[in-house]
């Protein structure tokens, strides 16, 4: 395969950045990803469909890290989106990493949580599946035309305690202040750690994106955190690996608001490696130390970041 | 709970969800569209005939696999084949324990899946 395009900015970063492997990087992108999957417990028992997939001749393989998570060792089309388990909504496609930020999240049955970021939906479906469709989901987006997939994933998955809502994810930090349990902010983002997924992510990535981007996460991430209850629970996510929009955002929150603490977050058998404490001349918080970060060629997966964060209760 | 919406159809939510709707006031969608009520009958969702097709007494048809893989197509299946006589121009169809969605009897003996076309599984 030929070697994949990266920009100028790109490639600079990869030298800046002191823990990237440069060869590693460029030839994760050339590998495509996994094939994984969710199973509908909503629907039917996780046995059930198991054996559904079997008799359809799939071949698969529990992931350690995430509930409810599989790998396609053999799948009886190419493309598993295409087949009926999906179609009848018994499985959701989704990245072997991506399930990471959810089960951070530890959504629980009868809460009240908020999904800021939530198009497509499969952080949103996984959330829905956790709650056992008890509570209340809401499921924003601020992108118009992201909300149709987000509503018909919702729908294909059973999800019924949903509230899809249009709106500016700063909205709810102001207009519904202290109400959410959970809060999931998962920030639009350079997406450099999903670049084999996209290729152009790579070739026009400049250093520009980040620098509009970051002060976008930071206002989400703010809103999330003030959309919590006291004592409630906010994790922040990204599918990149740039320090700017992963420690800096967190380390900016944690300056912002004193009663924020970052919990430490290892799923199970997943490689990970520990976020930077500085990066040319700055300094992070400490804190952020206890955040879980993979690059894509750690896990032959996507690239991603993760803060868990809990928020103050007063006491 | 149940609610009707627009368009005759009725979804399922949580009473949480809705009420939170509620203080929201504009929301673009809440819980799960189950049915819908025309002037030529009742039609279940595919989702809605996972969630009561158990509960249902009459107008369940069992397929075949192989029935099921054309059902999923989009394509219209013969009462004479299924051996089934239904009550009403409705039918939810299963594959054991796999509900796939109901589908509209036709003058001509033939059940049309009631299934969006995004959701048709494409034939190879």
């Amino acid at each position: 395969m030929s070697r994949p395009p990266l920009s100028e900015d790109l490639l600079r970063l990869l030298r800046e950045l002191p823990d990237m492997d440069e060869e590693l990087y460029i030839e994760s992108m050339t590998r495509p990803l996994p094939e994984t999957f969710r199973v509908n417990t909503l629907k039917l028992p996780e046995e059930t469909i198991i054996g559904f997939l079997e008799e359809r001749g799939w071949k698969v393989e529990k992931l350690p890290w995430a509930r409810h998570g599989y790998r396609a060792l053999r799948c009886e089309r190419e493309d598993p989106g295409a087949t009926l388990p999906h179609l009848l909504g018994l499985i959701y496609i989704q990245g072997p990493m991506s399930m990471v930020p959810v089960e951070a999240l530890d959504p629980r049955p009868g809460e009240k949580v908020l999904d800021l970021c939530a198009a497509p939906g499969s952080k949103s479906t996984q959330i829905a599946q956790l709650m056992e469709n008890k509570g209340v989901l809401v499921a924003n987006d601020a992108s118009s035309e992201r909300i149709k997939p987000l509503i018909s994933n919702l729908q294909r998955w059973g999800a019924m305690n949903c509230v899809v809502t249009l709106k500016d994810g700063r909205y709810f930090g102001k207009r519904m202040r202290e109400t959410f349990d959970r809060v999931l902010c998962d920030v639009p983002c350079s997406s450099l750690g999903i670049v084999m997924k996209d290729w152009a992510a790579a070739r026009n990535y400049s250093s520009g994106i980040t620098e509009r981007v970051r002060a976008l996460q930071l206002s989400l991430l703010l809103s999330a955190y003030d959309a919590s209850v006291p004592g409630g629970t906010i994790v922040y996510s990204t599918c990149t690996i740039h320090p700017l929009e992963n420690e800096w955002v967190v380390t900016e929150l944690l300056r912002r608001r004193d009663d924020a603490r970052v919990l430490r977050f290892e799923p199970e058998g997943v490689r990970t490696r520990r976020p930077l404490e500085e990066w040319k001349g700055m300094r992070f918080d400490p804190e952020v130390t206890k955040c879980f970060k993979c690059y894509p060629y750690d896990n032959a997966a996507e690239g991603f970041f993760v803060a868990l964060i809990r928020k103050g209760d007063g006491s | 709970m149940f609610f009707e919406g627009s368009e005759g159809k009725v979804r399922a939510s949580t009473r949480e969800a809705y009420e939170t709707a509620q203080r929201i006031g504009r929301v673009e969608a809440v819980g799960l569209y189950v049915l819908k009520r025309t002037k030529f009958g009742t039609y279940l969702s595919v989702e809605g005939s996972q969630l009561l097709g158990e509960r249902l007494k009459k107008n369940v048809v069992e397929l075949t696999a192989e029935q099921l893989e054309r059902w999923a197509s989009g394509e219209p299946l013969d009462l004479s084949e299924l051996g089934f006589k239904p009550d009403g121009n409705f039918v939810v169809v299963r594959y054991g324990p796999v509900f796939a969605g109901s589908g509209k009897v036709s003058r001509d003996g033939k059940v049309h899946p009631q299934i969006p076309k995004e959701r048709r599984v494409p034939v190879e």
